[in-house]
């Protein structure tokens, strides 16, 4: 029985290892710098688009509907009162950059109000802000499967004395290509000639 | 949000459940056939609880929504949990919970030479302090976090490295016994404790003052409390990085100390020829060759 066989290999195998976790390391470090997007790549990080909703007159609609097109994923409620008009007003200036290749995106806006949000509602907010914008909502379930999906948080708050309510909802805007596979995420720091630059080569891409 | 709905898991696990179930009995038989001190009972359920309810509770919800939630969760599971299951010396009991072919079959597997391999290289004492510190780090890289929130299978990955790699610490670290069979010499376990303070200050501190927002995911998908803004959740979140778990690596130095100091007075009054201790925090010991007997 040899006292410490592996006395003097540990080292070395110890080294190699720990150069094989820097490895990993200085890979993960790097992963946000990826590839030629301006927006954030978050390409394989989230499942593919896929939810069921209803649209105006309560038409049900799930997200092969969309498929062919690049959609640009966005939850809100109709009485928000800055962030949801803010991002609806970049997202379609971006499209109007875009001129007629525009026709091949939508904006899904996903009520997670609803509540007071009807679908033809929340149609109406959409539309209000450009002609490729939609509006849905959805049961109660619906909006928590999909939010679970995606990892997006909705909470409404507590009720003033006029009854009105805020909802607190997430601010990012999910972008998918044409066959439905999530790829950027948009911030409302990112600037808009970022997104145009990104919508047009998601555009251009192979799906 | 009160009462029971507090405890229904927010993303459903069945490796979690499983595992938790399974430590759960194993523990319960062990603790019918060795006695086991009522302190170290409570100190394993207490640490078990925890580390479930962190991991498995609405508390992951807001974890997911709020930084300094998902700071008080990893301090649940890589520091508090395991430091308490480490406290409650779960080895033997956990073995005695085991039936006895299983436990023979244990045993040969920890002799197995890759898993000895594995598990030498796990437990020498400058990997086990760059792993912990390392992976506090790791998972706070804004970029690495960025996508760890984001894809729930990093997440997950995330999470369970934080469990596994506390409990492999503490249990080295709180571990009572002499050198041999310990993996650790006791100098060494206090002067690990003692050495992975200042890289956790560090990076408390440098959140903590942090003038930009290193984490915007929060914002992005969502908060779960609208009073607190970004700038005091990270502030909260870098500040519990920072203390709390200071204060339990400096309690750990002291109890590593402590029981340093039994074991040499131990040595002083047996006349410097150590006690023959059974194999209690259930390691395999370095030296010992195939197993010729499987003693219950």
């Amino acid at each position: 029985m040899s006292p410490k066989p592996d006395a003097r290999e540990q080292p070395v195998r110890g080294r190699r290892i720990a150069a094989a976790l820097c490895l990993f390391l200085l890979t993960a470090c790097s992963r946000s710098g990826s590839s030629g997007w301006k927006l954030t790549d978050i390409r394989g990080h989230l499942p593919d688009l896929a939810f069921h909703l209803s649209a105006a007159g309560g038409v049900p609609v799930t997200a092969r509907q969309y498929r062919g097109k690049v959609v640009l994923l966005f939850f809100g409620f109709t009485h928000c009162p800055d962030t949801c008009p803010e991002t609806l007003a970049r997202l379609a200036a971006a499209l109007r950059q875009l001129g007629p290749e525009a026709r091949e995106f939508r904006i899904l806006f996903v009520s997670v109000d609803p509540r007071r949000d009807t679908p033809e509602a929340t149609e109406r907010f959409a539309r209000a802000f450009s002609p490729q914008a939609v509006g849905l909502t959805g049961t109660p379930d619906q909006i928590e499967a999909m939010a679970k999906r995606y990892r997006v948080a909705y909470e409404a708050q507590a009720p003033d004395r006029a009854g009105d309510y805020e909802v607190m909802h997430s601010k990012g805007v999910y972008i998918f290509d044409r066959a439905g596979r999530a790829r950027l995420l948009d911030s409302d720091t990112d600037p808009v000639a970022a997104l145009v630059r990104d919508l047009k080569q998601l555009a251009a891409a192979p799906s | 949000m009160m009462g029971w709905e507090l405890l229904v898991p927010w993303q459903p696990s069945p490796t979690v459940v499983v595992a938790v179930l399974l430590s759960a009995f194993l523990y319960w038989r062990g603790g019918r056939r060795v006695r086991v001190s009522w302190s170290r009972r409570v100190a394993f359920w207490g640490g078990l609880g925890l580390i479930y309810v962190a991991l498995h509770t609405r508390v992951d919800y807001y974890a997911e929504r709020e930084f300094f939630v998902h700071r008080l969760q990893h301090l649940a599971l890589h520091h508090l949990g395991p430091f308490l299951i480490a406290l409650a010396v779960p080895g033997p009991t956990l073995r005695a919970g085991l039936p006895v072919g299983w436990r023979c079959a244990l045993r040969r597997l920890l002799a197995w030479a890759p898993v000895r391999i594995v598990v030498d290289f796990l437990t020498q004492s400058v990997v086990t302090g760059v792993l912990f510190v390392g992976l506090i780090w790791l998972w706070l890289l804004p970029g690495v976090h960025f996508y760890a929130m984001l894809d729930v299978r990093l997440y997950r990955l995330m999470n369970w490295s934080m469990v596994l790699d506390g409990l492999v610490f503490w249990l080295l670290v709180l571990d009572r016994r002499p050198a041999p069979p310990a993996r650790l010499k006791p100098a060494v376990r206090v002067l690990l404790l003692a050495a992975v303070i200042p890289p956790q200050v560090v990076s408390g501190a440098l959140i903590t003052f942090s003038p930009r927002q290193l984490y915007p995911l929060y914002e992005l998908c969502g908060r779960a409390f609208s009073g607190i803004d970004a700038r005091t959740d990270q502030t909260v979140g870098g500040l519990i990085l920072w203390i709390p778990s200071i204060m339990m690596c400096m309690a750990g130095a002291v109890l590593a100390l402590y029981f340093w100091y039994r074991i040499s007075e131990r040595r002083e009054r047996t006349g410097g020829v150590p006690r023959r201790v059974s194999s209690m925090a259930g390691w395999a010991p370095r030296r010992r060759p195939e197993a010729s007997t499987c003693r219950e």
